[in-house]
C-alpha cells in the first residue's frame, strides 16, 4: 500500500482512489444494492444521496467491510480488495463514522479513540499504557484543532462532541478515506456549519471524504461530486457545480417534488384555546429536571412547533402529553378540562391524536397485521367489536379504506406491519390518528427516516388538518419542517422553552442560536444561558 | 463475644463459594451474557471433585477433573448461547437440571445417599497464616480458612486488574455495553464472550471444590442450595463491579452465617432460620430495584 497519499494537492491530480464494479448485495430475496458502479477521486468530497432505504448505508458497509458483497468487486488504488471485517478496511486506510455513534458511553474520550488499537505497557505487556495513549490522543487533537477533554466520559459529552470523537477515532488509525453516514442529522445549525468547515479542512489535509446525506443543501455546499442512488441502483453521477437542489430531488424520487409545503396561513378570529400547558415538569432517571417549568398554549387552527437539539426534553414533554410518562408538577388543560397525568386511552377518547416519536416502539406493533394495527386504540369501540368479539368484516373494510385514502403501499393485505417501508408505516399511523377525528394532534418527529414522497404527503395532511380547525403540537429536530409548517415556534433547550419566535419573521441563525442556548439580549447582544 | 466471633468467622467461611461464583460470573455479566448456569457448574465441581477423590485418592486429580468438567459445561453453554444464539435461560436451566440428575443417578447406582472421601481430613486444606494468626481476635477470624477462601479474596483484585487494566477486560466490557461498537472495530465479540463465560466456569469449579471437598470431603446432592443464584443477585446489585459485587457476596455470606449460628438456639424451629439468606436476597434485590428506579417517571405496563 503506497503511504504518501497526501502528496497530490487536492483538485489538481484527480486520481481514482476507490471504485466499485457491479457491486451487489442481496438479503434473502431482497436486493439492497444492485450493480453499483461508484468512482471516488482522491482528495475530493464525494456525496452520495438517495432516499431512506435506497441502499446508501448498505453500500458503505460493504466498503467498510461490515457486510460482504454478494457479487461485484471493490478496487482501492486500482487494486482489487476484499474485506472480511472493518479491521481489514481500516488497515487499508478506509474509516467510517456511522449514523449511530459507535462509542462506549461509560468509557473516556481517549479510551474510545484508541479502542481496538490499545498500546501495551513497556514492561508489563499485558497491561495498557494509559499515559502513552493520552499523549498520542493529545497530539492528535492538537494537530486537527479539536477542543476536547480527553478524560471526560462519553456519556457526559454533547452529540456534536461525540461526533468529533468518532472522527478522531478514525484519524487515529490514520485512514485516507473517511466515510460519514448522515453526519449532520443530529447537530444544531451552528454545529453543522462548524462540521462542514472541518470537512473542508480535512480535505485540505489530503483526506478523501465520502459523505452520505439526504440534506441536499449541505451537499450542494461542500461536495465536489454527487452520486444519486435509488432503490439500490446508481442512477446518476454529477459534478456539484452542474446541478441544483430541485434537480437532485427529482433524480432521487423520480418525479417533481415540492421541497417546501404550500402553507398559506389564514388567521381566524374565533380561536379557542385547545391545549394549555402550565409549569409542566418531570425528571429523568437520575432525578434531574428533564422538563423544566414548560408553559405554552395552542389554539384551534394553529400549529405550534417545538424545535431543539435532540435530548433537550422534547421527548419527555411529548411523553407526558401523550400519557407515557408522569409529570411531577404543573398542569395540562385540554379544551378547558384538566388532563394532567391521564392515561393514553383517556386522552384518545377525549379527542387527542398521537403520532409518537418511536414508530415501532410506540406507534405500531410490527408483528401484528395491518388491520390489527389500524384499529389499535379503538379495539373496544362499537363498529369494530361487539360483546367483546371482533367484527372482522368491519375491521377489514376500515383498514382497506385507510390504505386507499392515505395511499399506503402494501404488498399483502393480511400480512404484518413489518412488510411496510418506513414511510408507509408512518402513513398508517397518520391515517389511524387522523381517522379518529381528533381536535388536537400531537406529532413528534413525524417524518424522521421517511422518504421525500411520504414527507410531502404527511406535511400536507398536517396543514389540511390545521386548515380544518385542528390544533397541532409539532415536535421535530428538522428545522426546515418546523419552519415551513408552524405558525408559532418554541425553542427548547435543557428542558426549558427558552424562546418563542414567529416563523414568518425569524431567521435560521436566530433559531440556531436559541437551540444552542444563546438568548438574544436587546441591550448586551447575545447572552448565553 | 464468642458467638459474634463465630458468626464473623463463618461469614468469611460461607462467603467463599459465593464470592468465587460472583467474580467468575461478573465477566459474563460484563460481556452481556446472563449466565444462570453458575449453580449447575458449581454443583458439577463439587460432585466431580469428591467422586474423583473417592476413587483416585489424589488431591490434585480431584481439583483438575472438577475444573475440566465445569469448563466443558461452560463450553456447551457458550457454544449454545454465543455461537448458536440460543436462549440463555433455557440453556442455563438445562445445565442446572442435568447436573443434579446425573449426580443423583451416580449416587443411586453406587447405592449410597452421599459420597464421602474418608481418607480426606479437611484440616489438610486449612491454611494458617504465620503472623496474622497471633493477632488477637482478628487472627482467629482471618487465619485457618481453606485455601479456596484465600484464593477467592485474591481473585477480587485479579478480576479488577483484568477488567480495567488489560485489553481483554476492555474488549469484554465493550462487547457487553456496546456490541455494535465492537463489531465496527472488528473486535471478535464471540471470542470475548466465550472467554468470559469460561472464566465463570473455572471459578465456579473452584467454588464447588471449596464447598464440598475442602471443607467436608463429602458430597450430597443439591448441596449448592441456590448459591449460584445468590451470586447472580450479588452481581446484579453490584452492577458487575468486582468490589461492589464482592461486598454483596459478603452480605449473603453473613446471612448464611447468622442462619447457621442462630439456629443452634432455636430448638425445633431451627430449620426456619435457613430461609434467612434467601430472604435477605429478595429484600436486597427489591430495595436495590426500588432505589435505582426511584426517579423513573416513565410509565411501564407490566
Amino acid at each position: 500500500m503506497p503511504s504518501g497519499t497526501a502528496s497530490f494537492p487536492p483538485g489538481v491530480d484527480m486520481e481514482t482512489i476507490l471504485s466499485t464494479k457491479a457491486l451487489t448485495k442481496k438479503f434473502g430475496g431482497f436486493t439492497a444494492n444492485d450493480q453499483i458502479f461508484l468512482t471516488v477521486h482522491e482528495g475530493q468530497i464525494k456525496a452520495i444521496v438517495g432516499e431512506n432505504g435506497a441502499g446508501k448505508t448498505t453500500l458503505m458497509n460493504m466498503l467498510y467491510g461490515e457486510l460482504q458483497p454478494t457479487s461485484g468487486e471493490i478496487f482501492l488504488r486500482g487494486e482489487k480488495v476484499e474485506f472480511s471485517s472493518p479491521r481489514d478496511a481500516i488497515t487499508k486506510g478506509i474509516g467510517m463514522v456511522h449514523q449511530h455513534f459507535m462509542l462506549v458511553p461509560s468509557m473516556t474520550v481517549y479510551e474510545n479513540i484508541v479502542l481496538g488499537a490499545e498500546i501495551p505497557g513497556e514492561h508489563l505487556k499485558f497491561l495498557i499504557d494509559r499515559k502513552e495513549e493520552k499523549r498520542r490522543c493529545q497530539s492528535l487533537t492538537e494537530k486537527y484543532g479539536y477542543d476536547l477533554d480527553l478524560n471526560e466520559k462519553i456519556s457526559e459529552l454533547s452529540i456534536g462532541e461525540q461526533q468529533k470523537v468518532e472522527i478522531l477515532k478514525m484519524l487515529y488509525r490514520d485512514v485516507d478515506i473517511l466515510i460519514l453516514d448522515e453526519p449532520t442529522s443530529v447537530l444544531t445549525p451552528q454545529e453543522v456549519d462548524e462540521f462542514l468547515k472541518q470537512l473542508v479542512d480535512l480535505k485540505a489535509k489530503g483526506k478523501t471524504i465520502i459523505l452520505i446525506s439526504h440534506k441536499l443543501r449541505e451537499i450542494m455546499g461542500v461536495s465536489d461530486e454527487i452520486t444519486v442512488i435509488k432503490r439500490g441502483k446508481t442512477i446518476g453521477n454529477v459534478k456539484t457545480e452542474e446541478t441544483s437542489e430541485p434537480a437532485l430531488a427529482q433524480m432521487m424520487v423520480g418525479r417533481k417534488v415540492l421541497l417546501t409545503v404550500q402553507n398559506q396561513y389564514k388567521p381566524t378570529d374565533n380561536k379557542r384555546v385547545m391545549l394549555q400547558v402550565k409549569n409542566l415538569q418531570t425528571n429523568d432517571r437520575l432525578g434531574k429536571l428533564a422538563v423544566d417549568h414548560v408553559s405554552f398554549t395552542i389554539h384551534s387552527g394553529e400549529v405550534f412547533g417545538i424545535v431543539g437539539v435532540d435530548g433537550n426534553g422534547q421527548t419527555e414533554l411529548v411523553k407526558i402529553l401523550s400519557g407515557m410518562m408522569e409529570a411531577t408538577g404543573g398542569t395540562v388543560e385540554y379544551n378547558g378540562q384538566e388532563i394532567t397525568n391521564c392515561l393514553s386511552d383517556q386522552l384518545r377518547k377525549s379527542g387527542i391524536g398521537i403520532i409518537p416519536e418511536d414508530r415501532y416502539g410506540e406507534g405500531l406493533c410490527q408483528e401484528m397485521s395491518l388491520c390489527q394495527n389500524a384499529i389499535a386504540g379503538a379495539v373496544t369501540s362499537k363498529p369494530f367489536s361487539r360483546h367483546a368479539v371482533f367484527n372482522r368484516k368491519q375491521i377489514n373494510e376500515y383498514c382497506q379504506h385507510l390504505i386507499d385514502a392515505y395511499q399506503i403501499h402494501i404488498a399483502d393485505f393480511n400480512g404484518n406491519v413489518s412488510q411496510l417501508s418506513g414511510g408507509n408505516a408512518q402513513k398508517l399511523i397518520v391515517a389511524r390518528e387522523m381517522e379518529g377525528e381528533p381536535r388536537l394532534l400531537i406529532a413528534c418527529q413525524p417524518t424522521r427516516g421517511v422518504d421525500i414522497g411520504a414527507i410531502e404527503f404527511i406535511h400536507r395532511q398536517i396543514i389540511d388538518f390545521r386548515d380544518r380547525g385542528g390544533a397541532v403540537l409539532l415536535v421535530s429536530s428538522e428545522l426546515n419542517e418546523i419552519l415551513s409548517l408552524s405558525d408559532r415556534i418554541g425553542v427548547m433547550y435543557k428542558g426549558k422553552i427558552i424562546g418563542e419566535v414567529d416563523p414568518r419573521t425569524t431567521t435560521e441563525t436566530e433559531i440556531g442560536l436559541l437551540m444552542a442556548g444563546m438568548v438574544p439580549d436587546l441591550e448586551n447582544g447575545i447572552r448565553s444561558i | 463475644m464468642a458467638l459474634l466471633n463465630r458468626i464473623l468467622y463463618d461469614a468469611i467461611y460461607h462467603t467463599t463459594p459465593i464470592l468465587l461464583c460472583v467474580i467468575g460470573g461478573l465477566f459474563a455479566y460484563k460481556a452481556g451474557v446472563l449466565n444462570i448456569a453458575l449453580e449447575g457448574m458449581m454443583l458439577a465441581g463439587s460432585f466431580v471433585a469428591v467422586l474423583v477423590a473417592v476413587n483416585s485418592q489424589s488431591v490434585w486429580l480431584a481439583y483438575l477433573s472438577a475444573i475440566a468438567v465445569s469448563l466443558i459445561l461452560g463450553l456447551v453453554f457458550s457454544y449454545m448461547s454465543v455461537n448458536r444464539k440460543g436462549n440463555v435461560i433455557i440453556i442455563g436451566l438445562a445445565i442446572n437440571m442435568i447436573v443434579p440428575a446425573v449426580a443423583g443417578f451416580v449416587l443411586q447406582s453406587m447405592g449410597v445417599p452421599n459420597l464421602t472421601a474418608k481418607w480426606i481430613n479437611p484440616v489438610i486444606f486449612r491454611v494458617h497464616l504465620p503472623v496474622v494468626e497471633r493477632i488477637p481476635v482478628l487472627g482467629s477470624l482471618l487465619s485457618g480458612h481453606p485455601i479456596g477462601t484465600y484464593i477467592s479474596f485474591l481473585v477480587i483484585f485479579l478480576a479488577y486488574v483484568l477488567l480495567y487494566k488489560t485489553k481483554f477486560g476492555i474488549y469484554t466490557r465493550v462487547v457487553g455495553e456496546s456490541p455494535e461498537t465492537a463489531k465496527s472495530l472488528g473486535i471478535k465479540s464471540n471470542y470475548y464472550a466465550t472467554l468470559a463465560i469460561l472464566i465463570g466456569s473455572l471459578l465456579c469449579a473452584v467454588a464447588g471444590v471449596n464447598l464440598a471437598y475442602e471443607r467436608l470431603g463429602i458430597f450430597t446432592n443439591n448441596m449448592t442450595a441456590g448459591r449460584g443464584f445468590i451470586a447472580i443477585a450479588a452481581i446484579y446489585c453490584g452492577k458487575g463491579e468486582p468490589l461492589k459485587s464482592s461486598l454483596y457476596a459478603f452480605i449473603f455470606g453473613l446471612a448464611r452465617a447468622l442462619a447457621v449460628n442462630l439456629s443452634i438456639y432455636a430448638g425445633n424451629v431451627a430449620a426456619l432460620f435457613d430461609i434467612i439468606p434467601y430472604f435477605v436476597m429478595i429484600a436486597i434485590l427489591a430495595v436495590n430495584a426500588g432505589y435505582s428506579n426511584r426517579n423513573l417517571r416513565m410509565r411501564t405496563y407490566w
